[in-house]
C-alpha cells in the first residue's frame, strides 16, 4: 500500500490513517487504519496535528477504460460459439444458444 | 482401451463410502418430510465438519439472513426445515468427497459445475412451481457417477478424458467408446445402491437423455443451463445436446430463463465459497 504525508488542510474525507499517530509521551491518538472523517480532523487539529500519513487509495475504476463495445460483443460471442460448438457442427437448435447472447450483452427482446 | 466389466462396475459402488447418515435418511426421505426438525438439527450438530459447512452456508449470502447464524438450532428456525434439509445435503455431500487423483479430472471444476446444476434445477422448479427441495438434491446428486468413476477407476478415466479432448467430443460419449459404460448408468448404480426413491434413480441415469418423467426433465435442462453459464470456469466447457422434447416439456419462456441465469450466477460464488472454504 503506497503512502503519502500530508497536512490535514485539504485532506480528503474518510483518509486512512497508515501509522499510528502517538503524542510525545508515546500515548497513542489514533491507531493506525482509522477512518479521518471530518470530526475526526477538527480533533488532530485542536490537539495541534499538523501532518499525517495517509494511505493512498487505489485507482477508482472508473479511471479503467471500459471494454470497447465492440470489442466486448466479439470477445462474448466468440466464447459462446465455444460453448456452444458441439451445437453448432450438429445443427441442433438449442434455445439456449439462442438467449444467452441476449442476456450476456444486456439486451432483451 | 478395455472397457470395464459390469462386475467391476457394481464392485467399485458397494466399495463406494457412505454418506453420513442423517444425509443418506434426507435423500431417502425426499418428498415426504418423516425427518423432522428437531432430529435434524440434533443430528448435524454431531457432526462438527458438516455442521461448519451448514453454518458457512446459511450464513452465506444465498440466505440474506440480516443477522448471523451461530448454531444449528439457530439455523433450523431461520432457515425452516425444507431449506435447512437442502442446506444439510450440501454439505453433507461436499464434505463426503475427498479430491481425486485422476490426471484430466479437475475435481473443483466438478464441484462449481455440481453446485450450478444444483441451483438452476431449484430455480427452475421455483419457477415450475415443482418441488425445489427435490430438485436442489438431483442437482447435487446428478453426476455422482463421473466422481466414482474417476475415483474408483482413475487410469481408465484417465484414458476417457483424454478421448474426449482428443475428439473434442461429448463426456458421455467418451465414456461409452472407452470404458463401455458412462457416468448417468453408474450414477444410477449408486443410487439404487443408497436406496433412492425410484423417480430420482431414473432422473440420475437419464439426466442426459431423459425419459418422459418431470424430474429428469428439470436436471437435464439444468445441466445444460449449468455449461452454458459457463461457471465451472473450465477452458473447454462444452454444452451438451439438449432434449428438445424435454425442453418443451417444462415449457419455459425467456424472461423465465432470464431470471433463473441472473439468480443462480448471483447465488453460486457465495456457496462454492461456504461449501469449499
Amino acid at each position: 500500500m503506497n503512502t503519502v504525508m500530508t497536512t490535514l488542510d485539504g485532506l480528503p474525507d474518510g483518509a486512512v490513517l497508515a501509522e499510528a499517530l502517538c503524542e510525545s509521551s508515546g500515548q497513542v491518538l489514533l491507531a493506525a487504519g482509522s477512518v479521518l472523517t471530518g470530526p475526526v480532523i477538527a480533533s488532530l487539529r485542536r490537539r495541534g496535528v499538523e501532518q499525517v500519513k495517509v494511505n493512498l487509495p487505489e485507482p477508482a475504476a472508473d479511471l479503467v477504460p471500459p471494454e470497447d463495445p465492440q470489442v466486448r460483443r466479439e470477445r462474448i460471442e466468440r466464447r459462446l460459439q465455444h460453448l456452444f460448438r458441439l451445437t453448432l457442427r450438429s445443427g441442433q437448435i438449442h434455445p439456449l444458444m439462442h438467449m444467452l447472447p441476449a442476456y450476456r450483452l444486456g439486451e432483451h427482446a | 482401451m478395455i472397457p470395464l466389466s459390469p462386475e467391476a462396475v457394481l464392485a467399485s459402488v458397494r466399495d463406494l463410502p457412505p454418506l453420513p447418515a442423517v444425509v443418506m435418511e434426507l435423500i431417502q426421505s425426499l418428498g415426504n418430510e418423516v425427518v423432522g426438525a428437531d432430529y435434524l438439527a440434533q443430528e448435524i450438530a454431531r457432526d462438527p465438519a458438516l455442521s461448519a459447512k451448514v453454518l458457512r452456508l446459511a450464513n452465506s449470502s444465498l440466505y440474506g439472513m440480516s443477522r448471523q447464524v451461530t448454531s444449528i438450532s439457530d439455523a433450523t428456525a431461520i432457515l425452516g426445515l425444507r431449506s435447512l434439509r437442502s442446506v444439510a445435503t450440501a454439505a453433507g455431500l461436499a464434505g463426503s468427497f475427498a479430491p481425486v487423483h485422476c490426471t484430466g479430472f479437475d475435481f473443483k471444476a466438478f464441484w462449481r459445475h455440481t453446485i450450478a446444476t444444483a441451483l438452476c434445477a431449484r430455480a427452475l422448479a421455483q419457477a415450475l412451481r415443482a418441488n425445489e427441495e427435490t430438485a436442489f438434491t438431483l442437482g447435487l446428486l446428478h453426476d455422482i457417477g463421473r466422481l466414482a468413476l474417476a475415483s474408483n477407476f482413475p487410469e481408465a478415466t484417465a484414458g476417457a478424458l483424454q478421448y474426449q479432448q482428443a475428439q473434442d467430443c461429448h463426456g458421455l460419449e467418451a465414456e461409452r467408446a472407452t470404458l463401455g459404460t458412462d457416468h448417468c448408468a453408474v450414477g444410477g448404480l449408486i443410487a439404487e445402491h443408497w436406496h433412492f426413491a425410484p423417480a430420482i434413480v431414473a432422473a440420475i441415469a437419464g439426466h442426459h437423455e431423459p425419459p418422459m418423467t418431470g424430474a429428469a426433465d428439470v436436471v437435464h435442462v439444468a445441466d445444460n443451463m449449468a455449461h452454458a453459464l459457463d461457471l465451472s470456469l473450465l477452458e473447454h466447457e462444452l454444452v451438451p445436446p439438449l432434449s428438445m422434447s424435454a425442453w418443451m416439456r417444462l415449457g419455459l419462456d425467456e424472461a423465465q430463463c432470464r431470471k433463473i441465469f441472473q439468480q443462480v450466477e448471483t447465488e453460486h460464488e457465495a456457496v462454492c465459497a461456504a461449501l469449499f472454504m
